[in-house]
């Protein structure tokens, strides 16, 4: 009697072999789509990406799963256009890392799936200097009882420090999972993603030459960098679904026989051509709005962010202490909120108590109802995020909530606050080398730490490396 | 007749008609669609027995043959058999992410059911006295793999997770000769299922994203039909001619095409415990009554046997049989679901009839066998081998059948105490690996609550990953059967 099943396939195997005219072993076997050539290989620019790279005998789509082990619990997007030459980039690695890999591959016509063997990789340590993160989460509990959403955004920005500037990505967990160095004397306050989030872009002014600004782009996948230039380059730039630039410049004007310079929001094409939309000039008055800066930085214009769908931009000035909500397409100011004569919002008490203007704005957030403002100098306690609710027929802006920093931070350079999905604020307070995530009671979820002690340029916040989803207004 | 030679007949008799009562209940464990045949002599000699067909087993193989026994016989046996069936499904992608879909593989699975200890055949024949005449009465569950049962979690599960199909076969049957020239016979064969039980997982999600898995959900129900059909009609008619003292030629042929409809319920209940329960009715009223439809084939049997005598008696015979089986008409097994409502997640759908893929085809079978009289009257062995063409194009491949080629060889021999035969057999079958792969395959995930209408093109409604079929392909991958079968009679010939 046979026993053993491996003997009994052999025995079947021989029945093949022997009965050739009866049509041999029954098998509707394909060509194989299992993905040939596989490899990796480390960005020599960025050692925490990585670029795998494969062929298939007939055109498919894949992706890459990888991790740290071998189960490969991570995977990076599909392709959507078939092929059979492939490339994927593999981004958020950890540095100095040995990271397993394999290629999925789907044939479409087939409905089939193949699959590479488990192969591996090591990414390159960080460089000398890059910043060293901490980041930490606590448990906020709902009205239910139950635990509040976890951090879930990736943080682009850029880590000022002495000797050179780190624009980087940091992971929830506090991890530096994408950078690139910049060591020429240049003043870098902003890091974004491009229009088709393919690139980081920062702003790289140099004070000793402001002809010589430009803003850099850097291939996210670590294969190049390229320059735009933008002389006079100011504080702040935004970034068209388009991927035109806006961006803040200073406008120098002779008013009443005296240079005055105050800031334009400038948009730049994908050909370099150059349109001014607005000029603080249009709705500021130097004689009726003094501010208190210098006339060299008369508004001293702080930051600028864009709502694409409304076609509005915000600016934050920080010399007068206002902010305007500015129409894209005829350059007029909507509304101006602030501590100024130009003013067309007045703050008013709210019935929850009063309202506190802000001084010194930084970073701001703005919507069709509500203002989010990086209040570097309004409150008590140093800086603050102040939310206002805005009642644009009443014409008032009433404060909602506010939240201090804990410890003290008085922010002097590019501190802001972003609304991320589900109301919760993220407060980057810049020289306090911190950034906060708080929900709207003000209880702490989370904050990232620069132990390294450098400040935080102006911050991008994106879901999900792969298929990014920007939060708040760009 | 002497006493002392009646006592032993009559022991016999009383033996094999209580365990007739016994296994009345214990014939109802096996049956399934057919796999070797019925009787130690029959199957020792791999099935070549058309044309001899000289047992009680020629009620279902050649009735004719039963004019030639010219005694009284009365037959007893059963069927052992180990069953393996091995399926690994081939790796997908469970499209459920649609940005990266997981990649699946999946475990082999095997028949938990392997072992099969009853698969009797109890008759007797008698030619009452006629001499040109044989006439008998057998009840025997056709040869077969009753029961397979699978993980309801295995990668065949949207095929097939259990089956147990109880055949019985009661047959009546008469047969004339015309000298030792030629025979006819014919068997009335009235065929009861008691049982026939299938389940599987369908896919219940009426949501295209939600169909756009072939690994498992939280729709997956597992619907389970369970029935009878005590009454469906067969004949079998034969005929043997002895061309010349060693050249016998047999045929015989099962000539009515009929169908197994059950009356069977069906219970539809979540496959994870996560999963939202199913309430069926029909017309405002609870209601799971469906119907269940499985045809049976046609059969032509054709042998031709070569006698070998030393002086007058039969040294060894060797015979050849071709054996053909319209399992063509086998499209699909069929459940109407007659309208039923499905209710589940605040949702009433419609329940569709499920229609598992089978587009079987006609088969040809070639069985090689013979006897030799060891010691004439004492020691009689046997052997043959077979080949059966596959019942399923490997598009159409199901786990709940061994539906590829079959190949197999028997061994068995007869020891002859006075008018007691002990007639035991050794059959080795086997289905080479049949491998499907996922382009080819047509069987796929039942999806009764589907808004993907045929010809499954519209992106609005049916998932983009599986455009041109009605779901996900259930059964790419590669199959494996054997069986061991050990077969025991005792004949009684007075």
């Amino acid at each position: 009697m046979l026993h053993h099943p491996g003997g009994m396939k052999r025995l079947g195997a021989l029945f093949c072999a022997l009965y050739p005219l009866l049509g041999g072993c029954a098998s509707d076997a394909l060509p194989s789509t299992a993905p040939g050539s596989v490899a990796a290989a480390p960005s020599t620019s960025i050692g925490t990406v990585a670029t795998v790279t494969w062929r298939t005998a007939t055109a498919t789509i894949g992706y890459v799963s990888y991790g740290t082990t071998k189960s490969v619990e991570q995977s990076a997007p599909i392709e959507t256009v078939a092929s059979t030459d492939h490339s994927r980039t593999l981004l958020g690695l950890a540095p100095d890392t040995t990271y397993y890999y394999r290629v999925i591959t789907w044939d479409a016509p087939n409905v089939t799936a193949g699959a590479s063997e488990v192969r591996s990789f090591h990414t390159t340590a960080l460089p000398a200097g890059t910043p060293t993160l901490h980041a930490e989460s606590f448990e906020v509990l709902d009205d239910n009882g139950k635990p509040e959403a976890p951090m879930a955004d990736y943080v682009l920005a850029p880590y000022v420090g002495a000797e050179q500037t780190t624009v980087g990505i940091a992971d929830p967990a506090g991890a530096l999972i994408w950078y690139h160095v910049e060591n020429r004397d240049r003043r870098v306050t902003r890091a974004r993603l491009s229009g088709d989030k393919t690139s980081v872009l920062y702003s790289a002014i140099s004070d000793a030459a402001p002809d010589d600004s430009e803003i850099v782009s850097v291939a996210v996948d670590g294969t190049g960098t390229s320059n735009i230039s933008v002389p006079g380059l100011g504080e702040d730039f935004a970034v068209h679904p388009d991927g035109t630039l806006a961006v803040l410049m200073a406008d120098t004007r002779t008013v009443r026989g005296s240079s005055v310079t105050g800031d334009k929001i400038v948009e730049i094409d994908a050909g370099g051509a150059q349109k001014t939309v607005f000029s603080t000039f249009d709705c500021f008055d130097p004689a009726k709005s003094p501010g208190d800066g210098s006339t060299d930085r008369w508004t001293g214009a702080s930051a600028l962010q864009l709502d694409s769908k409304r076609g509005v931009y915000y600016l934050a000035l920080r010399n007068l202490s206002s902010v305007v909500q500015v129409n894209r397409e005829s350059g007029a100011c909507d509304w101006v909120l602030g501590d100024d004569d130009a003013r067309t919002l007045d703050f008013a008490d709210g019935t929850d108590g009063p309202t506190t203007p802000f001084a010194h704005p930084g970073g701001i957030q703005g919507s069709a109802n509500r203002l989010v403002v990086l209040d570097a100098d309004g409150g008590k306690n140093g800086a603050r995020t102040a939310v206002y609710e805005l009642d644009l027929d009443a014409s008032t802006a009433t404060e909602t909530h506010a939240y201090d920093a804990d410890p003290r931070v008085d922010v002097t350079e590019q501190g802001e606050a972003t609304v991320l999905t589900g109301g919760i604020i993220l407060t980057n307070w810049s020289n306090g080398s911190r950034i906060d995530l708080v929900n709207e009671s003000g209880a702490l979820k989370w904050k990232l730490e620069v132990t390294s002690g450098e400040r935080l340029g102006y911050h991008t916040a994106f879901r999900d490396l792969y298929d990014v989803k920007l939060e708040g207004n760009q | 007749m002497s006493t002392l030679r009646a006592r032993p007949a009559r022991l016999f008799a009383l033996a094999a008609l209580a365990l007739a009562a016994s296994v009345s209940g214990a014939a109802r464990a096996d049956g399934g669609y057919y796999t070797g045949v019925k009787g130690a002599r029959a199957a020792g000699r791999a099935g070549a027995f058309t044309a001899r067909a000289d047992d009680v087993s020629a009620v279902g193989i050649n009735p004719a043959g039963l004019a030639n026994i010219g005694t009284t016989m009365i037959q007893v046996g059963n069927r052992f058999s180990y069953n393996e069936h091995e399926f690994t499904r081939n790796a997908t992608l469970d499209w459920r992410d649609p940005e990266s879909p997981a990649y699946v593989e999946f475990a082999k699975v095997k028949n938990k059911a392997p072992w099969q200890v009853l698969d009797p055949l109890i008759g007797i024949s008698t030619n009452f006295g006629l001499k040109d005449w044989g006439f008998a009465f057998a009840a025997y569950s056709p040869a077969g793999v009753a029961r397979e049962s699978y993980p309801e979690s295995g990668g065949q599960r949207y095929m097939m997770v259990r089956r147990n199909a109880q055949l019985i076969d009661y047959s009546l049957s008469a047969a004339w000769k015309f000298k030792d020239v030629f025979g006819v016979g014919a068997s009335l064969v009235w065929i009861a299922v008691p049982t026939l039980d299938y389940s599987l997982i369908v896919n219940a999600s009426p949501f295209k994203q939600q169909n756009a898995t072939g690994v498992g959900g939280e729709y997956d129900m597992h619907a389970s039909v369970h029935g009878h059909d005590y009454f469906t009609l067969n004949a079998i008619l034969g005929g043997w001619f002895k061309v010349a003292p060693f050249l016998e030629l047999g045929l015989s042929g099962q000539v009515i095409p009929s169908t197994i409809k059950t009356d069977s319920t069906i219970d539809v209940v979540p496959a994870s415990s996560s999963g939202e329960g199913v309430t069926l009715s029909r017309n405002g009223k609870p209601a799971n009554d469906v119907g269940l439809s499985l045809d049976l084939p046609m059969t032509a049997r054709f042998g031709a046997r070569y006698i070998h005598h030393r002086g007058k008696r039969e040294l060894f015979d060797i015979e050849v049989d071709g054996v053909l089986e319209t399992w063509s008409r086998v499209k699909t097994f069929h459940l109407d679901a007659r309208d039923l409502i499905a209710y589940s997640g605040g949702q009433y759908v419609p329940f569709a009839d499920i229609d598992v893929q089978k587009q079987w085809q006609t088969t040809v079978g070639v069985h090689l066998g013979g006897d030799f009289n060891v010691l004439p009257d004492r020691l009689t062995a046997r052997g043959g081998v077979y080949y059966e063409s596959p019942v399923a194009k490997p598009p159409y491949a199901n786990i709940d059948f061994a539906d590829g080629r079959q190949l197999g060889f028997a061994l068995g021999g007869s020891v002859h105490v006075s008018k007691l035969e002990i007639a035991f057999a050794y059959e080795y079958r086997t289905q080479p690996t049949v491998r499907v792969s996922d382009a080819n395959a047509r069987v796929y995930q039942s999806t009764p609550a589907s808004a993907c209408p045929s010809p499954y093109t519209d992106p609005a409604l049916c998932d983009p990953n599986y455009l041109g079929r009605p779901a996900a392909p259930a059964n790419g991958g590669s199959y494996f059967a054997y069986s061991h079968v050990m077969s025991l009679d005792g004949i009684y010939r007075f």
